[in-house]
């Protein structure tokens, strides 16, 4: 109970938590604004509510079908098993009811996954709580106590239960209430009826499969959890660490790149993540071969799951009795000589690279840059472009590239009057044609010839008309860009801005969203920058030292900079290159005034410096964002308060930039 | 030579200094108070991490203020902290120091390793400086403060939680130390003072009460405390003297705190 209440009843535990709640409420918000245009109920899902039973049967069919093939007939191979075993599985769906509804904050709350990241920090973070006690060196005292071993274990796996409970409650469930108190999600409609869970092969409501989702995640997060505690518990700290970093990244990197049709999709499907995400991977059919015998994968990865977990806190409860942390291993021992040969070797650094190590190293600078980066990159991934420009526009922007000049207007006025005159004899030929199928037919002759010539006519009609409406929006751009030229005695060019146009102002919950990452990370990165010198005792011992004081700030300063700029423009980049990939970037070399919100410009730079200094701006943001919080962490004492304060001022920065949800 | 020249420092009404002279020359000069008498506040002015209020600390006759960071390149300092940074290990630390003190790669590897050796951590230095002891810590700060040659030595409790055969070791080097620069030792372990040092500044409420060679303060403490008549002198050693101060320190602290509540009333 003690060890519940120095772990739960704490400032700093509270921090964390209330901190974990901003990130989780305000990223889930960004996102929901930026698919508040793009996902739709559309026909394509009242066509799928309609052909759901459609689909079924035919899976059933062919299922069916397939079992009288002969190379599949083999009654003992696991082909056949597997196609019995789909059927069979795919009946329990025959006669369910769809119901249509609005699925699109549910499936923003399947979609946001930095949720189930934060949930996982959660259970490490009271992970390494337990950890204090090595750390402050009291784990000896600790251990020669009579309740120090076992039943501490025991409290303790009691503990992170409870608290992966608690925390689950807290970061879902806020999710939840915002989902809830935007839409009516219908919980009692079947799962089916959300068509991305249209594999689910189980008779559940939305509600019922999000307690089973949540329980999944639940026992997964926590199997991690009683992982990494136990590898603590056999081996030193530091060392489980990086064992435990290891296996996140690697299963990380199997459930990303392999593909559900890949041979090795077993360690997708039999993956951690498969559980911490719970998504729609979850909710996807698909039948491992155990043995020759199909067995489901959610199935098999809950057995293996929960069978994990308690192997885990088994060997860690009695472990804990037998553990004796005052002996060194002997593996360890002899890494230790290797490593005394080593040390006498290493060059010595430059002053910079020892802040850098100080920073990125030592303060974990590195590994919340790279989770920021990560973090951002999902992201972005979720937000999705599509190409809906008009391709006759386009043609004619890459035809009348070029400076926009009195001649460039007279061609483009040519073209869209030919368009016009053509359009006027098809017009005409349309109705001689017309006339004469309405003459034949009184005569009645054959209209097979006329109708063809009809349809000719028409074909050309409509052609000549979306060339007609790509040519004249460029035809006005010309006029207002000549216009424009005539005032201000700048040229500029023809060019499709609808890139630019995302890019600079109407993807601006994207460039929010990615400046929210950076200035996250940079207090997460810099919150120590000082305040560790503080709690390190060491400020005042730096001050009596030769560089100690403007040289160090000096190069204080400087890291600042490579990491702001390097962080800034990584995070950035994504965005620039998902655009550029959907929508290309036509003719950096342009003068930026090209743009029509970009007019009223001063400096005649192209478009390539304006997006080079946009990014270098944003980076000199950064950095003077990272300074800030230098400064704060020079007035505290550690590194939590300086994120708390740093914290506070960010929200102002979020209320200013407009969030809602 | 490093003065101090009327040296005060206040904070807010309370004096922690108070116009205190002195001069070091080449040799140990041992620092004795009981707590709160102005040790650490006077080694923060030398070293110059604290502002002074009034008064001038030279160095071969120029401010050291003026001096700045010519100034911090001549002295080494032991502070009395552990802290540090518990992922460095201790060659990494000394390698950071010496960086920071602006040496020549080369000769501060050289240096690191030698001074590993003299304080007796040539084995322990590919460790990390979490897993040290505080003695340990204390040593690693010992071997910084010596990187570089320095010209000034600051040692505050540089001994402190070493056991006794490494504290007689170490003693013995600081000792040779103050052949050829100033030393200036901080202390609660009078042994360390007693035998090596050329003379002993005694600070009691922020004023320095006696700054002599160690036997002549305990002939002249012992003359003063006999004219009054109230300590027994014979034998008397310095760590009585420093007891005797302690005890009238606490009193003097007593009556003060007795005063100031009185005034308050």
């Amino acid at each position: 109970m003690r060890e519940a209440k120095r772990i739960f009843i704490s400032k700093k535990t509270a921090f964390f938590m209330i901190l974990l709640m901003c990130v989780n409420i305000v990223f889930f918000g960004y996102q929901s604004n930026e698919h508040k245009s793009s996902t739709v109920e559309s026909d394509t899902y009242k066509e799928y509510i309609d052909n759901y039973h459609q689909h079924i049967d035919e899976t059933i069919e062919n299922a069916e079908e397939m079992t009288s093939i002969t190379i599949f007939m083999d009654e003992e191979s696991y082909v056949y098993r597997n196609l019995i075993e789909t059927k069979a599985d795919y009946e329990l769906l025959k006669g369910i009811t769809l119901t249509e509804g609005n699925n699109r904050e549910i499936m923003n709350f399947f979609r946001f996954t930095l949720v189930d990241f934060l949930f996982l920090i959660s259970g490490i973070y009271i992970v390494l709580c337990f950890l204090q006690e090595r750390k402050k060196g009291l784990h000896l005292l600790v251990r020669s106590t009579l309740k120090g071993r076992m039943m501490l274990a025991t409290q303790r796996v009691v503990i992170l239960f409870t608290g992966l409970l608690a925390s689950a409650v807290l970061l879902y469930g806020s999710l939840l209430i915002i989902t809830v108190s935007k839409a009516d999600v219908g919980f009692g409609r079947s799962i089916q009826s959300i068509s991305e869970f249209s594999e689910y092969v189980s008779r559940v409501t939305i509600g019922e499969y999000l307690l089973t989702q949540m329980l999944a995640k639940l026992v997964g997060v926590f199997m991690l959890c009683m992982f990494f505690y136990m590898l603590t518990t056999l081996i030193s700290s530091s060392l489980s660490i990086i064992i435990f970093g290891l296996i996140l990244v690697g299963e990380y990197l199997l459930y990303i790149f392999i593909t559900p049709t890949d041979t090795l999709c077993t360690f997708k499907y039999m993956n951690l993540y498969t559980y911490v995400f719970a998504r729609t991977d979850y909710a996807r059919y698909y039948n491992l071969n155990l043995f020759e015998y199909p067995v489901d994968s959610r199935l098999a990865a809950t057995v293996l799951v929960v069978a994990l977990a308690v192997i885990f806190t088994v060997i860690t409860i009695v472990k804990n009795r037998r553990w004796y942390p005052a002996a060194t291993p002997a593996f360890l021992r002899k890494i230790d000589g290797l490593i005394e040969a080593f040390s006498k070797r290493k060059p010595i650094l430059p002053n910079f690279f020892w802040e850098c190590r100080k920073i990125l190293l030592s303060q974990k600078g590195l590994w919340i840059s790279l989770i920021v980066f990560y973090l951002a990159y999902s992201a972005s991934m979720d937000s999705f472009y599509v190409d809906t420009r008009n391709p006759y526009e386009l043609h004619w922007y890459e035809e009348f590239k070029g400076d926009i000049t009195e001649e460039k207007l007279k061609e483009v006025t040519e073209v869209r009057d030919t368009y016009v005159r053509w359009i006027e004899n098809c017009k005409k030929n349309l109705e001689k044609n017309y006339a004469l199928r309405a003459q034949y037919i009184m005569e009645g002759r054959t209209t097979k010839y006329v109708d063809e010539r009809i349809a000719e006519s028409q074909a050309n009609l409509i052609e000549n008309e979306k060339q007609l409406v790509g040519v004249s929006v460029v035809l006005e751009k010309v006029e207002n860009g000549l216009a424009y030229t005539k005032r201000s005695g700048k040229i500029i060019q023809i060019i499709d801005t609808h890139s630019y146009y995302l890019l600079l102002d109407h993807d601006k919950s994207t460039t929010t969203r990615n400046h929210l990452y950076i200035f996250i990370g940079m207090i997460g990165i810099f919150s120590g920058i000082i305040a560790n010198e503080n709690t390190t005792h060491m400020r005042m011992y730096l001050h009596t030292l030769y560089k100690g004081r403007k040289k160090l700030i000096v190069n204080k300063v400087f890291l600042i900079a490579c990491v702001a700029f390097v962080l800034s423009t990584a995070i950035h980049i994504i965005q620039f290159v998902q655009i550029g990939e959907v929508f290309g970037y036509m003719n950096l070399d342009a003068a930026v005034q090209s743009i029509n919100s970009l007019r009223d410009f001063m400096p005649d730079i192209s478009i390539g410096t304006y997006l080079t200094l946009m990014y270098i701006g944003r980076g000199f943001l950064t950095f003077l964002v990272g300074c800030g919080v230098m400064t704060i962490s020079n007035f505290c004492k550690n590194r939590i308060n300086t994120i708390a304060v740093c914290s506070g001022i960010m929200i102002v920065f979020i209320l200013l930039t407009g969030i809602s949800f | 030579m490093l003065e101090l020249i009327n040296l005060t420092k206040k904070y807010g009404d309370f004096t922690a200094l108070d116009h205190l002279n002195a001069s070091f020359d080449t040799g140990i000069y041992g620092l004795l108070g009981p707590n709160g008498a102005g040790k650490s506040t006077m080694l923060n002015l030398i070293t110059d991490n604290i502002k002074r209020t009034e008064g001038s600390i030279l160095y071969n006759g120029k401010d050291i203020l003026t001096m700045g960071s010519a100034y911090r390149k001549k002295i080494g300092y032991t502070p009395q902290m552990q802290g540090m940074y518990d992922d460095f290990t201790a060659r990494d630390f000394l390698h950071y120091i010496g960086s920071l003190k602006g040496m020549k790669s080369a000769r501060c590897k050289k240096q690191t390793e030698e001074f590993l050796g003299v304080v007796n951590l040539s084995k322990d230095a590919h460790h990390k400086l979490g897993s040290f002891s505080g003695g340990m810590k204390q040593r690693v700060l010992l071997a910084a403060a010596m990187l570089d040659d320095p010209e000034i030595l600051i040692l505050d409790e540089p001994t402190a939680g070493l056991d006794p055969a490494e504290r007689i070791r170490l003693r013995n080097y600081i000792a040779s130390l103050g052949e050829n620069r100033t030393v200036i030792l901080s202390t609660h372990v009078l042994g360390d003072i007693e035998s090596i040092a050329k003379k002993v500044l005694l600070l009691s409420h922020g004023k320095l009460r006696h700054f002599e060679a160690p036997n002549q303060l305990i002939e002249q403490v012992k003359r003063e405390l006999a004219d009054r008549g109230d300590v027994e002198t014979d034998n008397m050693t310095l760590e009585d003297i420093y007891l005797y101060y302690t005890e009238h320190s606490k009193a003097d602290g007593e009556q003060e705190h007795e005063g100031s509540k009185e005034n308050i009333h």
